[in-house]
Order: C-alpha cells, then sequence, then structure tokens
C-alpha cells in the first residue's frame, strides 16, 4: 500500500481510500475506545471509583493503537470491518457485564 | 549539590556513549576508538547514566526522584548534543566536572 | 517498493503532523509559558509590590471587602498569598461561564485586606487558556486539544517506527548541513533525546480531561448521574442553592488555623472558597496548596459558615480517592518538586516546541524539493502551508510578546482592560499571518532568499520585540532588570532574562537563515538517502 497525495489525486478511487481510513481513524478508533473503555470499568476487579477512573485513562491506548492499525491494514474496508467486530464485541461484553450488574 | 551531581553524571554519561560512537569520536580525534576502547566508553556511559539515576532519586526521592531523573537524563543529553555541534573540544572537556561534582558534594 | 508497513506510517506522521502541528506548537508554547504563570503574572501587576505577609487582620479585612463589594454572590473565592503570588485575590463569578469576561477578580493586600489597585490583567493565565483550549471555548478548545493529545500519541510512535537510525544519529546534529538535513537533524535530537518527556506530558494531557474525553467508564459505572462520581469519590460538592433564611457568616479566622493546623504543616492553605455567604446554609471550604506532592489531591477541609462545625474532610490517603487519575494529573501540571521540577519541564517543554516546529519546517522544505515546488505549477497547497507555518511558529513569538508589550502600554483605566491584552495578542497573531500570506504572494519562486524572508522578517521583528521588554519594563515601572536582580527577585528578573534569551535565540535563528546561500537548482532534485519517506 502506497499513501501518497501525489500519486493519487483528488477525486481518485485511492484517495477516497484515504478519506475512508481518516474516518475510521478519527472515528472508528474512538468509538472502539468507547467501547472498550466501558468494558474494561466493568471487568476492572477493583473499587469502583478506581474502576471507572483507570479504564478512562486506559482508554486512551486501544484508541492510538486502533489508529495505527487503521492505516497499516490492507484495505479500508478490511479496516472499517476490524473496528466494527472489535467494537460490537466490546460493547456486547459491556453491556451483558452492565445488565448482569444491575 | 546532589542535583549538579545528579545532571553532570547525566552529561557525562551521554557523552561517553557519544564517543564511544566512531562518528562522533573523530569529531574529537582523527581516528576511530579500538574495540576496547569504545567498550570501555560504552559502560563508563551507562554506568554513568544508571548512577545519575540514582542520584536523582536521592536527591528528590522515591516518588520525584525517577520524575525527575528522565528529566535530568533528557537535560543531560540535550545539553551535550547542542554543544557537541558547536563546540566538541567544550563538550568532552566538561565530561569532567561530573568527578568535580562528585568530589565537591562528597566534601561539602 | 520497501516495507510498505513503514510508508504507511511516514505518511500518517507526515500529514498529521502538518494539521495537528499548527495546534501543537501552541498547545507547546502556552504550556511552556504556563510554567512561570504566577511569575509572568507578577510581573505584570508591578504594583503588587506593596503587598504584605497574610495576617488575621488581613483575613478578615478580605471578608469584609467582600461583604462590602459582592453581597450577593452565590460564591466568593480569594487565593492566599504563597512563595510565588504576593496578594489574596478574589474571584466574583458575575456571569454563566468561567475565566476572564465571566469573572471580576482584585487583589487584596494580605495584611490589611485593603484592596491594591493593580492593573486588570490575567497575566501569566492567558497562558494556560491557550494551552488547554487554544480560547476556542471549553467544548470546540478541549476537544481540539484533546485532539491534537491523541495525534502526538500517534505522530510519536510512528516517529519512532519511521526513524531508521534511531540510536546511530542519536547525538547527530550538523547545523552546518543543508537545510533539509539540518532540519530533520535537529527533529529527530528534539524528538529522541526527550521522547520519555513527550509520551508522558501527551498522555497525561489526555488525562487530565479524561471524564470528558473518554468518559464511557464513568458512564459503566456511575450510569445514572456520571456527576455523582465527583461528589462522592472527590468530594467536589457543588453548593446547594442558598437557603431563603439569612444568617450572619462564622468569623474566618479561627477556620483558618484549624485548616492550617491539619493541612498546612505541608505547605499551607491555597484558596477559600464561601459558598451562599450570609445564607443560613453557607459552607467554608479550605483547600491545600498544590506541590506538597506528587499527586495532585487538593485535600481540603469543608466547614459549616454559620456554626462554623467541620462538615467534611478531604485528605488523600483516607478517601478512596483513585490516586492513579490525582497522580497523573500531578505530573502534567509540574506543581511538585519546586523550581527545579519547572525548569526541567520548561527545557522539555522548549525543546518539544522546537520538535515541532522543526517538523513543520521539514514538511516545506522536502515538498519543495520533491514536488517542484519551486516551478510555476507549485501547488498552491505548499506555499499556503509555508506561510502559515511562518504565522505559527516565528507569529506566535510576536503575539505572545506583543501581549506583555501591551499590558505595559495600554492606558491603566481603560475598560475592560485585560481582554484588551488579549485583542492585542490576537491582533498581532494576525497582523504575522497577514505578512506571511502576503510574502508569500510575492515571493519570487525561484529564489531561496526571498522564501525565508517572511521568516527573517518575523523572528527580527520578535528579537527586537523580546530586547525591548526588559527596556519597556525599566521605563514603564519602578523596578527594572538590575533592581530585580539585585534584591534576589529571580521571578520578576526571570521574565527579563527569559526575554533577553528569547531574543538571543530569535537574531540566531534568523540570522542563520540569513546566511544560508540558495541551494543550486541541479541539487534540488536529489533526497538525501538517509530521509525517511
Amino acid at each position: 500500500m502506497v499513501l501518497s497525495l501525489r500519486k493519487f489525486p483528488l477525486g481518485t478511487r485511492a484517495s477516497w481510500s484515504i478519506a475512508s481510513r481518516v474516518l475510521a481513524a478519527i472515528f472508528g478508533g474512538y468509538a472502539l475506545a468507547f467501547a472498550f473503555t466501558a468494558m474494561l470499568a466493568l471487568l476492572l476487579p477493583v473499587s469502583r471509583p478506581n474502576a471507572a477512573v483507570a479504564a478512562c485513562l486506559f482508554g486512551f491506548i486501544p484508541y492510538l493503537l486502533a489508529i495505527l492499525w487503521v492505516f497499516s491494514v490492507r484495505s479500508a474496508t478490511r479496516a472499517w470491518a476490524g473496528l466494527f467486530t472489535v467494537t460490537l464485541s466490546c460493547a456486547a461484553v459491556a453491556a451483558s457485564l452492565y445488565f448482569l450488574k444491575a | 549539590m546532589l542535583m549538579f551531581l545528579s545532571l553532570s553524571l547525566s552529561y557525562a554519561g551521554f557523552a561517553a556513549l557519544a564517543f564511544s560512537m566512531q562518528r562522533h569520536h573523530r569529531q574529537l580525534r582523527s581516528r576511530a576508538p579500538t574495540r576496547g576502547q569504545a567498550l570501555g566508553l560504552k559502560m563508563a556511559g551507562w554506568s554513568a547514566l544508571a548512577a545519575s539515576f540514582v542520584v536523582s532519586i536521592l536527591a528528590w526521592g522515591s516518588v520525584i526522584g525517577p520524575v525527575a531523573g528522565f528529566g535530568v537524563l533528557s537535560g543531560g543529553a540535550l545539553g551535550f548534543t547542542l554543544l557537541l555541534a558547536f563546540r566538541p573540544r567544550v563538550a568532552a572537556a566538561l565530561t569532567l566536572a561530573a568527578p568535580l561534582c562528585l568530589a565537591l558534594s562528597l566534601l561539602s | 517498493m520497501k516495507n510498505s508497513f513503514t510508508q504507511s506510517m511516514a505518511w500518517l506522521h507526515t500529514w498529521t503532523g502538518l494539521f495537528f502541528g499548527w495546534v501543537l506548537f501552541v498547545v507547546f508554547i502556552g504550556g511552556t509559558l504556563s510554567l512561570f504563570d504566577k511569575e509572568i503574572t507578577r510581573w505584570m501587576q508591578p504594583e503588587l509590590a506593596a503587598a504584605g505577609p497574610l495576617t488575621d487582620e488581613g483575613l478578615e479585612g478580605t471578608i469584609a471587602f467582600l461583604t462590602r463589594t459582592a453581597p450577593d454572590a452565590p460564591v466568593w473565592q480569594f487565593s492566599l498569598p504563597g512563595p510565588r503570588d504576593p496578594a489574596i485575590r478574589t474571584t466574583i463569578r458575575t456571569g454563566k461561564g468561567r475565566g476572564a469576561g465571566n469573572e471580576t477578580t482584585t487583589t487584596l493586600d494580605p495584611s490589611t485586606g485593603q484592596e491594591i489597585r493593580s492593573r486588570e490583567t490575567i497575566g501569566g493565565n492567558f497562558f494556560f487558556t491557550l494551552h488547554y483550549s487554544l480560547y476556542a471555548g471549553n467544548v470546540i478548545g478541549i476537544w481540539l486539544v484533546g485532539a491534537a493529545g491523541m495525534a502526538m500519541l500517534t505522530m510519536l510512535v510512528t516517529g519512532i517506527i519511521t526513524h531508521r537510525r534511531f540510536f546511530k544519529d542519536f547525538f547527530t546534529f550538523r547545523p552546518g548541513a543543508s537545510a533539509q538535513r539540518m532540519w530533520l537533524d535537529a527533529h529527530n535530537v528534539t524528538g529522541v533525546l526527550v521522547l520519555p518527556f513527550y509520551f508522558m506530558i501527551a498522555f497525561t494531557g489526555l488525562a487530565v480531561f479524561y471524564a470528558t474525553l473518554m468518559p464511557s467508564g464513568l458512564y459503566a459505572l456511575y450510569a445514572k448521574n456520571p456527576g455523582a462520581y465527583f461528589t462522592e469519590v472527590l468530594h467536589f460538592n457543588r453548593p446547594p442553592p442558598p437557603a431563603k433564611e439569612k444568617a450572619p457568616l462564622t468569623s474566618l479566622v479561627p477556620l483558618f488555623h484549624q485548616a492550617e493546623r491539619e493541612l498546612g504543616e505541608d505547605g499551607g492553605i491555597w484558596f477559600i472558597q464561601i459558598a451562599n455567604p450570609g445564607h443560613a446554609n453557607a459552607q467554608i471550604g479550605l483547600v491545600q496548596r498544590d506541590g506538597v506532592r506528587l499527586a495532585l489531591t487538593r485535600d481540603h477541609l469543608v466547614f459549616d459558615g454559620v456554626t462554623g462545625a467541620l462538615k467534611d474532610r478531604a485528605i488523600s490517603g483516607k478517601l478512596d480517592v483513585p490516586f492513579i487519575s490525582t497522580v497523573l494529573s500531578g505530573l502534567h501540571f509540574a506543581q511538585f518538586g519546586g523550581y527545579t521540577v519547572r525548569w526541567l519541564y520548561f527545557m522539555c517543554g522548549l525543546s518539544g516546541s522546537a520538535m515541532i516546529a522543526t517538523g513543520l519546517v521539514l514538511f516545506t522544505v522536502k515538498r519543495r524539493k520533491k514536488q517542484g515546488a519551486d516551478t510555476e505549477a507549485a501547488p498552491f497547497f505548499f506555499r499556503l502551508a509555508e506561510a502559515i507555518n511562518i504565522a505559527i511558529v516565528a507569529g506566535l513569538m510576536n503575539a505572545s510578546l506583543g501581549y506583555f508589550w501591551a499590558n505595559r502600554l495600554l492606558p491603566l483605566d481603560l475598560a475592560a482592560r485585560s481582554g484588551q491584552e488579549i485583542k492585542c495578542f490576537f491582533f498581532i497573531w494576525l497582523l504575522c499571518l497577514f505578512h506571511a500570506l502576503l510574502r508569500a504572494c510575492i515571493a519570487r519562486r525561484d529564489h531561496e532568499r526571498s522564501r525565508t524572508r517572511g521568516w527573517i522578517e518575523q523572528y527580527a521583528s520578535a528579537a527586537f520585540l523580546a530586547l525591548g521588554l526588559p527596556v519597556l519594563n525599566a521605563l514603564t515601572t519602578h523596578d527594572n532588570l538590575a533592581v530585580t536582580l539585585g534584591r534576589g527577585d529571580y521571578g520578576l528578573a526571570g521574565v527579563d532574562l527569559a526575554a533577553l534569551a528569547g531574543a538571543a535565540i530569535f537574531i540566531g535563528i534568523a540570522r542563520h537563515l540569513g546566511r544560508r546561500p540558495a541551494v543550486p537548482p541541479q541539487h534540488r532534485g536529489k533526497a538525501s538517502p538517509a530521509l525517511a519517506e
């Protein structure tokens, strides 16, 4: 994969791929981190305030990894698919834990 | 005083590491370092850096010490690199400030 | 094709750098100057030299002053003098929001509680607000700076991945090399040598705003009411609405001494907050000064404002306060460890600013070679990027110094004076942008000299402003550098000295750029082999 604006001027297919990745990194990555943080908060075996805060603080790391990953996979579609899978899994775990606890 | 000792050790450590590299050794002398010289400088450098970190912890305590220690390491490295770029001989000579600082802090 | 992973990481580094580098440079300069916020504020309020030491009479006088001037305010807040700030500063909220325009602040003499008429300014706090929200508001600004923080982490990782000779080039800085080589060296050296600090400061910066930027952990565990977290755990109680019944406020002095005994042995009381003064449900909170430990805990006692009974005691170590967040914010705010740590952070902050600035310059220097930006077909975008680089990097220096000049030159009795100082800052910055754009339009594209002219002119004017600052200070106040140095007042002398040091750096850069001969056109096509792209 070569990402270069010079080789792929605006309006071509590759430039759409870049735009798609940028959106995936910013918003998809944030959604992933958001779901992951919620899951982590419910999983951490420490007191409630500590779990909440530690999860929030740690949540920036999956965001970072997601951004890097989005720009390293072969295609933008794959990036979106991966983000969706992880985000939905985290959200599912978080939701089931949440209702179990409630 | 411990603070300055830590900073000078960090400076000296990075200087030793730099002069163990061919490129920077040549900035000082016309030839490359021998294998033994390079190894000696490397070991001296790493020991000085470790010592700098330990002294930082002695100076600031176990909580603030590591934070300040990293800052001191970066400070020593930056100072040395800038000096090396413009005045390599002065940069090498200043390494001697470390033992001087050590002596002064032992005396006081 | 070489390793495509490295290539895409390089692409990510370059483009994230261009778009967030502008924001990050401002954030870094603002944060670096904020390390000495109180010294800057004191420099900007020379009238405070008259302030005496704190006395009980001063505390009573402060309450009397607040009762007289703001009897109906829902909250009185005032900070007490400390090693870095000589005055009592009262803050009365007059609007809905926070910050200048919504609050009135007054400086009082700690020995008498009488007002010291000092010029209206927010002083060093200006750079603090610039640092965390860029004056773009508490929603857009904080999210923008938060995004820049994530971008910084991304760039640190991608920078390490794409730096091919991390250890070999560890100490390599060749100021005499070609422009591209020199800027790349400078970018690498300032990046690599201070790397732990950058990771720490970017991560802790995000961590400070975890409740805004990544709140899902709080939602998951405090679903009904995320705000409950703050009242239950951190004991940050939002004051209740004022009670109907009136009641006189109890005397502050015994409460102050009790709090000093409990919290003071570490470093004294920093500020006092009185909610619903004059009402039956008044409460008085006394908060410990930062800097007694690494963690930023803000220990405090809360008293009933009418009976004087102790209502709440928030002491770190005795509460289930998430220790990690207080340590992370403590690391970011650098209130621990005194002036040594402040100077270490200052140096690391300057190095970070240099890393960002050299990165921005590299973008245009590299593009210029690769894209043939010297020709008539030069993409408009690259010339725009270069102009914005000039305005952000050199222009910010002019604007910041202009803010200090405005503090001395604006009439003392000007209405909304602190706001006018801020307007001067942004006006000068805008002028710098116009100048850079103008230079980009009229520059002869085939001529290296005419392209660096924008940089040189703005650095020259920054150097003039910086050199003139100690002179202006001497002319407009009773103090000057010799006097402040003579009496060992390094806080005030430091501002003048930093201006002189800044002038030396600006002159150095301007001279370096001016001296650099034009690169012969035939060499332009060749990229340095060591260049990671």
